[in-house]
């Protein structure tokens, strides 16, 4: 057991021994963390996708929007999407730390929490892009999010050109979790 | 933003649009002002809330005075001379009113980004 395990346990023993915290509403925590991964952002992208006047609720006032899909942000921070056009591409990143949507997004992939993430993105992030794939043309202007405060940031991918006639679910199964870091841009074959 | 976090908002000494300058103070603990960005100029691209100060929740107090919290946008070639991108391209990040000044000389003033 390393030492930030001990700590986890002897804090957690702590809590629930003084009655601050309940077993039960530990576990039910973990739960609802697990339960959440990057499908929960890409319903929400499709739904941007396919819904403008919700498009522009998601863009003005996320924590509204989200409501309407039952998606509670919770109190720990604000959310904010940002969305691509073909005049910017979008890309997130958390220098001091790690901050990451997790409610919208799950668990954060381990590149994103790497120090060699969070120091390029932000002194070239072409060449950060590039190496994910993402060839961002000189045209386009990219914009890096560097998340230090209360709000937790979430792209807004472009839709892919020839999926007019997919429905909710087939668009949201073209999201991927680096879309929405903005490494990623969704295809339709 | 009408979350409950950011609660709504009093007078704002910055509107979008403004330049302002980060400030270059060295700061012992936790601080959420990144070094990169201390000294430089950007402009205000956004009015986000006011929020609980997170350089004093960090040590447990109440987070008092609550701060205003901006969007400022900087010019990736202000940040880095050796920027290999495009002209183009701009960094926001969310920076709290007591880290930002009104630039001290016209001569500094940045341009719109």
């Amino acid at each position: 057991m390393g030492v930030y395990e001990v700590m986890e346990e002897a804090v957690r023993l702590l809590l629930i021994e003084k009655g601050i915290l309940t077993d039960a509403e530990i576990a039910a925590q973990i739960d609802l963390i697990d339960s959440r991964s990057p499908a929960l952002g890409a319903k929400v992208v499709a739904r941007a996708w396919t819904d403008a006047a919700f498009k522009q609720r998601l863009l003005a006032d996320c924590r509204a929007a989200l409501m309407e899909m039952q998606i509670d942000i919770g109190q720990i921070a604000e959310f904010k999407v940002v969305e691509n056009t073909p005049e910017t591409h979008n890309v997130i990143v958390c220098t001091l730390c790690s901050c990451y949507p997790k409610l919208l997004l799950g668990i954060p992939p381990a590149w994103y929490k790497n120090l060699a993430y969070r120091s390029r993105t932000v002194v070239d992030p072409r060449g950060v892009l590039a190496e994910f794939g993402v060839k961002v043309p000189k045209s386009q202007e990219v914009r890096v999010h560097d998340s230090t405060a209360d709000l937790r940031y979430i792209v807004l991918p472009m839709r892919p050109k020839g999926t007019e006639k997919l429905d909710e679910p087939a668009l949201a199964a073209l999201v991927s979790r680096d879309a929405m870091i903005g490494t990623a841009i969704p295809t339709y074959a | 933003m009408s979350g409950s976090v950011g609660k709504p908002m009093r007078t704002t000494r910055y509107r979008p649009g403004d330049s302002v300058r980060v400030d270059d103070r060295d700061v012992a603990g936790h601080c959420r002002a990144p070094w990169y960005l201390r000294g430089q100029i950007g402009v205000i691209s956004e009015v986000l809330g006011d929020f609980r100060d997170p350089e004093r929740l960090a040590y447990h107090r109440p987070g008092v005075p609550r701060q205003i919290l901006y969007k400022v946008r900087f010019k990736q070639t202000d940040l880095w001379p050796d920027y290999p991108g495009a002209a183009r391209d701009r960094l926001e990040a969310d920076l709290t009113e007591n880290w930002l000044q009104a630039p001290v000389s016209a001569k500094r003033k940045a341009k719109s980004p």
